[in-house]
């Protein structure tokens, strides 16, 4: 059957892959040299030979475009990389073990949600300072406490099922038994949760590149574009409307993947 | 009255926690403020003074309950970077980023309710698509790319409202509503999308149920039925996302004064960054930490008073 939600599910995949074609494209092959200035084509509107026009140094928007897609897909993949193994630390111990050690952690992971996530990001890069992997890191922090609440949960509801504790007693050790049952069978909440973290941490990477407090030159990001194109709102609007517009379209398709995603699983069920 | 005094008690942990989280983020994590302040060839007398006379050369322990206990008299400390006491330098900034958040707030609940019920109220395959992806764009666009979007329509190109700079609301109330419109409406719109996805999702909910089909069998019409049973219970669980969307206006806030240049707390913030201005930082965070829970604690007294059904 074909349903709404697969539709969205569709539209998301494409906007996506969209999004990760160009970026591979970019790491071969751009337009002009992302950094190469064109001093007398500055803040030029898009036209035949700048698609996206140039900004105020008369870099070519398009290739600054497409190499910041990089960040973003770096930033995704490793800030969910460090999310995700926090979030099993914490979140498996404390599901699977239980008591007195899942009543604290729970506790902290708790209060640390009363902390809004780009909040708590802003606070680690006061102590690590700005910078690519420093952002990684914050953003990657930001993203623990979610992943810990998801994963112990499934714990919880996996590890009373007759299956493990059979497996227990036959003698199989925690780590075996977390690997081989529980894991696989908490897989499908994880990954709903990862797209939609994916989503949230580019959100939360172009919040504090335009900060002036994420990514900084000579790396590109949508974010930081968007901070530079700032003063030539009135005069070049297109500079800042095409970088917001890709944080947009790759935020969305993540957006749209978890929600098509959701409405599968429960369906299916 | 037990639930109150376990709420409570749980309100109580959880600021101890946080607390304890803040402050040994900031003073456990390596960076010396003394050597930030001074420069990294700073002397090494000169930085001990300067540690000294901020305290920093006390046990960690002690600072923590120093500043606990600071923060119940009013004492947060003096900031490094404005040498002056954070309270005051907080208190001077705090009513703009107030207003602008709570005037964001109403925005999102005098547009969200109304267009959450019109929308759910016409229901159809293509209708839903569309409307699931207006909402999503809606979650997906930056409040700060909003912000220079509807600066660029509204100021640069219409000229309906001022560009940048405010009216303060002790000269008119109008002109401060008018002149705080954008930024607050551009925190609001990812907000006003939460609430219309969830309230319309609530609704749909409720015109499922089995009662629905008995009022309908008693001759009410659908309008009837809607406003006089369903939007009562599908209002309801709007209530618990106000915590949520709380927290969201107050990073919003944070973000959108630095779109718009407003000297509030959000601007105050991200410039005491590149100071280290660890006593300020720590106590915003602290203070927007407060905020949240003190919200999600009367949201979850409030809808057991609304909702005496709710046993918690």
């Amino acid at each position: 059957m074909y349903t709404n939600k697969n539709i969205t599910l569709n539209i998301g995949v494409t906007l996506v892959s969209i999004l990760f074609f160009m970026m591979i494209v970019s790491l071969f092959w751009t337009p002009y040299p992302p950094n190469e200035l064109h001093t007398s084509d500055r803040l030029v509107s898009p036209n035949g030979q700048y698609w996206f026009g140039t900004d105020n140094f008369g870099r070519d928007i398009l290739s600054r475009i497409m190499e910041a897609s990089q960040t973003a897909f770096l930033i995704g993949i490793s800030t969910l990389a460090i999310a995700f193994t926090g979030g099993l630390i914490i979140g498996g111990t404390s599901g699977y073990f239980g008591g007195v050690v899942d009543e604290i952690l729970m506790r902290i992971i708790d209060a640390l949600l009363a902390i809004p996530g780009l909040l708590l990001a802003i606070m680690l890069i006061t102590i690590f300072h700005t910078g690519l992997w420093n952002t990684v890191l914050a953003i990657g922090v930001m993203g623990i406490p979610t992943f810990a609440r998801v994963i112990r949960s499934g714990f919880l509801q996996i590890k009373n099922n007759d299956y493990v504790t059979a497996s227990r007693l036959k003698g199989a050790s925690h780590l075996w038994l977390i690997r081989q049952h529980i894991l696989p069978n908490v897989m499908t909440p994880i990954i709903v949760v990862s797209t939609l973290y994916f989503s949230s941490a580019i959100l939360a990477e172009s919040a504090l590149s335009f900060l002036g407090l994420g990514v900084q030159e000579p790396d590109a990001s949508w974010g930081r574009m968007i901070n530079e194109a700032r003063p030539y709102l009135a005069t070049a609007p297109w500079y800042i409307l095409i970088s917001g517009g890709f944080i947009i379209m790759l935020v969305l398709g993540f957006n749209l993947i978890g929600d098509g995603l959701r409405h599968h699983n429960e369906s299916k069920r | 009255m037990k639930f109150i005094t376990r709420k409570l008690l749980s309100f109580i942990a959880t600021l101890i926690i946080i607390s304890m989280l803040i402050f040994f983020i900031f003073n456990i994590l390596p960076g010396n403020p003394a050597l930030s302040i001074l420069g990294l060839d700073a002397d090494p007398s000169e930085v001990a003074r300067l540690e000294a006379s901020l305290g920093l050369d006390q046990p960690l322990p002690n600072r923590y309950v120093d500043w606990v206990t600071g923060i119940f008299t009013g004492d947060f400390g003096e900031s490094y970077r404005y040498r002056a006491p954070v309270l005051d330098i907080i208190l001077e900034r705090i009513p703009l980023s107030m207003f602008i958040g709570i005037y964001s707030l109403v925005l999102t609940l005098i547009i969200g309710i109304p267009l959450g019920i019109i929308i759910a109220r016409t229901d159809g395959k293509w209708y839903s698509l569309v409307m699931n992806i207006l909402t999503q764009l809606g979650i997906s666009t930056p409040s700060f790319w909003i912000g220079f979007l509807l600066i660029f329509i509204f100021a640069v190109m219409l000229g309906w409202f001022p560009t940048y700079g405010f009216t303060h609301w002790t000269e008119s109330i109008l002109g401060a509503l008018r002149s705080l419109f954008l930024p607050s409406f551009a925190i609001a719109i990812t907000n006003i999308a939460v609430v219309i996805r969830y309230l319309r999702n609530s609704i749909l909910d409720e015109y499922k149920k089995e009662y629905i089909k008995l009022a309908r069998m008693k001759g009410l019409t659908v309008r009837e039925i809607t406003y006089r049973h369903v939007l009562r219970n599908s209002i309801m669980p709007v209530l618990t996302i106000i915590g949520l969307i709380t927290a969201d206006t107050m990073v919003g806030t944070i973000i959108i004064e630095n779109v718009f240049a407003l000297p509030g707390l959000g601007t105050l913030l991200v410039s005491s960054i590149e100071y280290r201005d660890f006593p300020l930082i720590q106590t915003l965070v602290m203070i927007v930490a407060i905020i949240i829970i003190v919200v999600n604690l009367l949201v979850d007294v409030l809808y057991r008073v609304v909702d005496p059904r709710v046993k918690l």
